[in-house]
C-alpha cells in the first residue's frame, strides 16, 4: 500500500463524515475529512498571524517613534513571518482545504486522487507550520537580522520548504482528480468553476512553487558549515525569496476565489452562467499572469548597479505588463460572473462573500496596475528617446513616466528605480488585500458548501460578518497602505514618518484588526455549523452541479450510485428546467 | 433532490490514467525546480561574465582552467541515455506480459542510476573546484547535490513500481505504474542534459 495508489479501501475512510471522532479525524484519508482539517487549522493559524500582523502594524504606524519589537531585526522577523504565514499557513491551505473537500464531489469522483498523499500533505504541512512558528521563536527568520541564530534560520528555511512541498502534494491530488477522475461526458469545459479555478491554481502552484524551493535550497546550502557567502547572506535571503510574496506571484493564492464566485453567483441568481468559455479564459489568463517566478531578484540584471538602465527598464515594463494582463483576466472573469446579479438575487452570506472577494481581488490588482502603470507608459514613451538609456536616459524616461500622476521630483523617481524599498511598500497593501479576498471567498464557500463540508448550515450571520469585515479590513488596509506607500513610507524601516503617513498607517492598522475580527467570525461560522437534528436536503439551494446530487453530508464514496454520462456543465439545472 | 442523472448508466469507476497524470504533474514540478536552479546559475554566470568583460568590480574567474573535466560528465550523459532504452524496454515488456524481461530491464535501469550517482561522486571528488569558497562552487555543488538526490528518488520510484509489478499489480491491461516510473526516469535523464551543458561544456 503506497501513496501512489489511487483508491483506498472503504473501511479506512470516515464512516460518519458528519461527526468525526478524534481517532477518525487523525487517521482518515477521506477527502472531506482532510479538507475540513485544512480549513479548520488554517483558520486557527489566521488568528495567530493576524494577531502578529496587528502588533507589527502598530510599529509600522510610526517606526521611528513606536518600538514594539525592540530592534529592526525582530521587527523584520515578525514582518516576514506575517508574509510567510499569511501565504503558506493561511491563504493557500484555506483554498486547498475547500478544494480538497469539494472538487472530487464536483467532478463526480468517488475519492480524491492519491488519498494517502492528500492526508500526508496535510500532516506534513501541519508539522512544518508548527516548526516554522517555532523557528522564529528560536531567533530564526529570513534575515537581515543582526543576532539571528544561524540554526534558527536553517530551521526557518527547512520548515518553509516542507510547507511548500506539502502544499504541492495537496495541489497534485486536486489537479490529478480534475484531469483524471471526471465522469464520462464531462469535458474540462464542463467542470464547475471552483474545479476549473483549482485546476488553474493548482497548475500555477505546481509550476511556480518548486522555483521557490530552488531558492530555499541555495540559501540552505550556503548556510552550511561556514559563514554564508551569497544566498544565505542575511541581506540576500529575503531578497531572493521575496518574489513569492509580491505581485504578480502573490495573487496565485486568490485564483480559487474566482471559482467560488463562479459557482455561488449563478445559484444565488437562479440563472445559467453565460459566456462560460470566456470566463474560463479569463481565469486562465489571470492564473497565467500570476506566475511570478521570473520576477525574482536573482534574475534581475537591473538590480545590479553595474548594469545599464535599459535592463532595469525592460524588467519594469515586463512587470507592469503582467500586472495589467492579470487585472484584465480577473476583470473578464469577474465581470462575466457577476453579470447575473442584475436579476436581483436573494442576498445570502455566500453571495455577500463572493461579492466582497471579487471587489477585494479587483482592488488588489488595481493597486498593482497603478503601481506599474508608469512603468509601462514610461518605457513605451522611452522609445522616442534616441540616446543610450544610461543613467541620464533613465532619468528622462522616469520624468516622462510620471505624466503628472504623482507629485515627486525626478530625483525621487530615479531613487524609485534604484530603491525598490519605496514602492515595494505597496506590497504590504496588496498582501492584505489578497489575504482578505481569500478570507471573504472562504466565508462564501463555507456558507455555500456547508452542508457538504460540515453536514450542516454554517451560521449565516457569522459568515456574513466575516465577509463584511474582510471587505472592510482588506479595503481599508489596502487603500491606506497604498496611499502611505506613494507618500514615501518604506516597506520596512525604523525611520520616523510624518503625520499624514502616520494617519494612513493607523487606518491600515484598523484594517488589519478588522481582518483579525474576520478570522474570528469565520471560526464562529464553522463552529456554529448546525443541522439541528434535521435531515438536510441533498440540494438546499437548487444547485447546478454534481456535488448537489449527493446527500448532505456525502457518504463514503461520495455518491450512492455511480454518476452517469454528463451532457452539460450544469446537469442539475438542466433537470430543474425540464421539470419546469 | 434526487437527480435523474443518478439513474443514468454507470461510468467506469476510477480511470487508470490517475497514476500517469500524477506522475506527469510531479515530473513537471521537478522540471520547474531544476529550471529554477539552472536559471539562477545562468543569471549569476552571465552577470559575472559581463562584469569580467567590462573589467568591473565584482567579476571573478568562474572555474579554474581544467578544473571541470569533460570525460566524467559526458560519460554520465551516455549512461543516462542507455537507461532511456532500458526503461523503455521495461515498459514494453510489461505491456507484453513479459515479466522476466520487465524485471531485468528495471534492474538494469536502477543499475544505470547507481552508476550515474557513482560517477557523479567521482566527478565531485575529481573537481578542481574547492568546496566552500566561492559562489561558483556553491552553485556547482548545489546543482550536483540536487541532481544526485533526484536520481536517488527516481531509483526508489522505479524500485517501488518494480516491487508492485512483482506483486502482480501491473500487466498488459494496466501498465500504469511502470509507465509512471518511466515518466519520472525520463525526467531525470532530461534534467541531466542542461546540467551537462552548463557544467561540463560551458563551465
Amino acid at each position: 500500500m503506497t501513496a501512489t495508489e489511487t483508491h483506498t479501501d472503504s473501511h479506512e475512510e470516515s464512516t460518519d463524515p458528519s461527526i468525526d471522532s478524534a481517532f477518525t479525524a487523525f487517521t482518515s484519508n477521506d477527502h472531506k475529512a482532510i479538507g475540513r482539517m485544512w480549513v479548520g487549522v488554517s483558520l486557527l493559524f489566521l488568528l495567530i498571524i493576524a494577531t502578529l500582523a496587528v502588533v507589527a502594524g502598530i510599529e509600522r504606524t510610526d517606526p521611528g517613534g513606536i518600538d514594539v519589537f525592540g530592534n529592526l531585526a525582530t521587527y523584520f522577523q515578525a514582518w516576514t513571518l506575517v508574509r510567510t504565514g499569511g501565504i503558506f499557513m493561511v491563504a493557500i491551505p484555506l483554498m486547498l482545504g475547500i478544494g480538497t473537500a469539494i472538487v472530487p464531489l464536483q467532478v463526480g469522483a468517488r475519492s480524491i486522487a492519491f488519498p494517502r498523499l492528500a492526508a500526508a500533505s496535510f500532516w506534513t504541512w501541519l508539522m512544518a507550520s508548527g516548526i516554522h512558528l517555532a523557528s522564529f521563536l528560536a531567533d530564526g527568520g529570513l534575515g537581515p537580522a543582526a543576532g539571528t541564530e544561524k540554526d534558527g534560520t536553517l530551521l526557518t528555511l527547512v520548515s518553509l520548504a516542507a510547507m511548500v512541498i506539502a502544499l504541492l502534494g495537496g495541489a497534485l491530488c486536486i489537479v490529478t482528480t480534475i484531469i483524471a477522475q471526471r465522469p464520462e461526458g464531462m469535458g474540462l469545459r464542463d467542470v464547475p468553476m471552483l474545479s476549473w479555478s483549482m485546476l488553474v491554481a493548482g497548475s500555477v502552484w505546481l509550476f511556480s512553487l518548486p522555483i521557490l524551493l530552488a531558492n530555499l535550497l541555495f540559501a540552505f546550502v550556503d548556510l552550511q558549515g561556514r559563514d554564508p557567502i551569497f544566498f544565505g547572506d542575511a541581506d540576500r535571503i529575503w531578497a531572493n525569496l521575496e518574489w513569492a510574496f509580491m505581485q504578480p506571484q502573490l495573487f496565485v493564492v486568490a485564483i480559487p476565489v474566482l471559482g467560488i464566485i463562479g459557482d455561488v453567483v449563478p445559484v444565488a441568481t437562479g440563472s445559467r452562467l453565460a459566456g462560460r468559455g470566456i470566463i474560463q479564459t479569463g481565469i486562465g489568463l489571470f492564473g497565467a499572469m500570476t506566475f511570478g517566478a521570473w520576477a525574482q531578484h536573482s534574475f534581475s540584471r537591473g538590480a545590479d548597479p553595474a548594469f545599464p538602465e535599459g535592463a532595469l527598464l525592460y524588467e519594469e515594463f515586463l512587470f507592469g505588463l503582467f500586472s495589467h494582463l492579470a487585472l484584465l483576466g480577473a476583470f473578464i472573469a469577474i465581470g462575466g460572473m457577476l453579470t447575473p446579479l442584475r436579476n436581483g438575487p436573494k442576498m445570502s452570506a455566500a453571495l455577500l462573500g463572493s461579492v466582497a472577494s471579487a471587489l477585494l481581488l479587483l482592488l488588489g490588482l488595481t493597486i498593482g496596475a497603478l503601481r506599474t502603470l508608469n512603468n509601462v507608459i514610461g518605457v513605451l514613451l522611452s522609445t522616442s528617446y534616441t540616446g543610450d538609456i544610461d543613467a541620464t536616459g533613465a532619468r528622462i524616461v522616469a520624468e516622462r513616466k510620471l505624466l503628472g500622476l504623482f507629485e515627486v521630483s525626478s530625483d525621487e523617481v530615479f531613487n524609485i528605480l534604484h530603491d525598490n524599498n519605496t514602492l515595494l511598500a505597496t506590497n504590504t497593501a496588496q498582501f492584505y488585500v489578497a489575504v482578505a479576498a481569500v478570507i471573504a471567498g472562504a466565508a462564501a464557500a463555507i456558507a455555500f458548501w456547508g452542508p457538504k463540508l460540515f453536514g450542516g448550515y454554517a451560521r449565516n450571520g457569522a459568515a456574513s460578518g466575516a465577509a463584511v469585515t474582510a471587505l472592510a479590513g482588506g479595503g481599508l488596509a489596502g487603500i491606506a497602505y497604498t496611499i502611505s506607500a506613494f507618500m514615501g513610507q518604506a516597506d520596512i524601516s525604523v525611520t520616523s514618518v510624518d503625520g499624514d503617513v502616520q494617519f494612513m498607517n493607523v487606518l491600515g492598522l484598523i484594517g488589519i484588526a478588522l481582518l483579525l475580527l474576520s478570522g474570528l467570525s469565520m471560526i464562529g461560522a464553522v463552529v456554529g455549523t448546525s443541522n439541528a437534528d434535521e435531515v438536510l436536503p441533498d440540494d438546499p439551494w437548487d444547485g447546478h452541479t454534481l456535488e448537489w446530487a449527493t446527500p448532505s453530508p456525502p457518504p463514503v464514496g461520495n455518491f450512492i450510485e455511480p454518476i452517469g454520462p454528463i451532457t452539460s456543465a450544469e446537469p442539475l439545472l438542466d433537470e430543474l428546467e425540464e421539470v419546469g | 433532490m434526487e437527480a435523474d442523472v443518478m439513474h443514468a448508466p454507470a461510468a467506469e469507476v476510477g480511470r487508470s490514467r490517475t497514476l500517469l497524470i500524477g506522475s506527469a504533474l510531479s515530473a513537471a514540478s521537478v522540471l520547474m525546480f531544476f529550471a529554477g536552479l539552472f536559471g539562477v546559475y545562468i543569471s549569476i554566470r552571465q552577470n559575472n561574465e559581463y562584469l569580467v568583460e567590462n573589467q568591473l568590480e565584482g567579476g571573478r574567474l568562474w572555474f579554474p582552467d581544467l578544473a571541470v573535466q569533460i570525460a566524467p560528465g559526458t560519460m554520465m550523459m551516455f549512461t543516462t541515455w542507455i537507461s532511456l532504452f532500458t526503461m523503455a524496454w521495461a515498459v514494453q515488456a510489461i505491456r507484453n506480459d513479459d515479466r522476466r524481461n520487465a524485471y531485468v530491464a528495471m534492474g538494469l535501469t536502477i543499475l544505470m542510476g547507481a552508476a550515474v550517482i557513482n560517477q557523479m561522486v567521482f566527478a565531485i571528488t575529481d573537481f578542481g573546484v574547492p568546496i566552500d569558497r566561492s559562489v561558483p562552487s556553491l552553485l556547482l555543488y548545489t546543482l550536483y547535490g540536487a541532481y544526485i538526490a533526484f536520481m536517488a528518488i527516481a531509483m526508489i520510484f522505479v524500485l517501488l513500481m518494480g516491487i508492485r509489478a512483482l506483486a502482480g499489480q501491473f500487466d498488459s491491461t494496466n501498465a500504469d505504474g511502470i509507465q509512471a516510473a518511466a515518466i519520472i526516469w525520463f525526467t531525470a535523464v532530461i534534467v541531466y542534459m542542461p546540467l551537462w551543458y552548463l557544467i561540463t561544456i560551458t563551465k
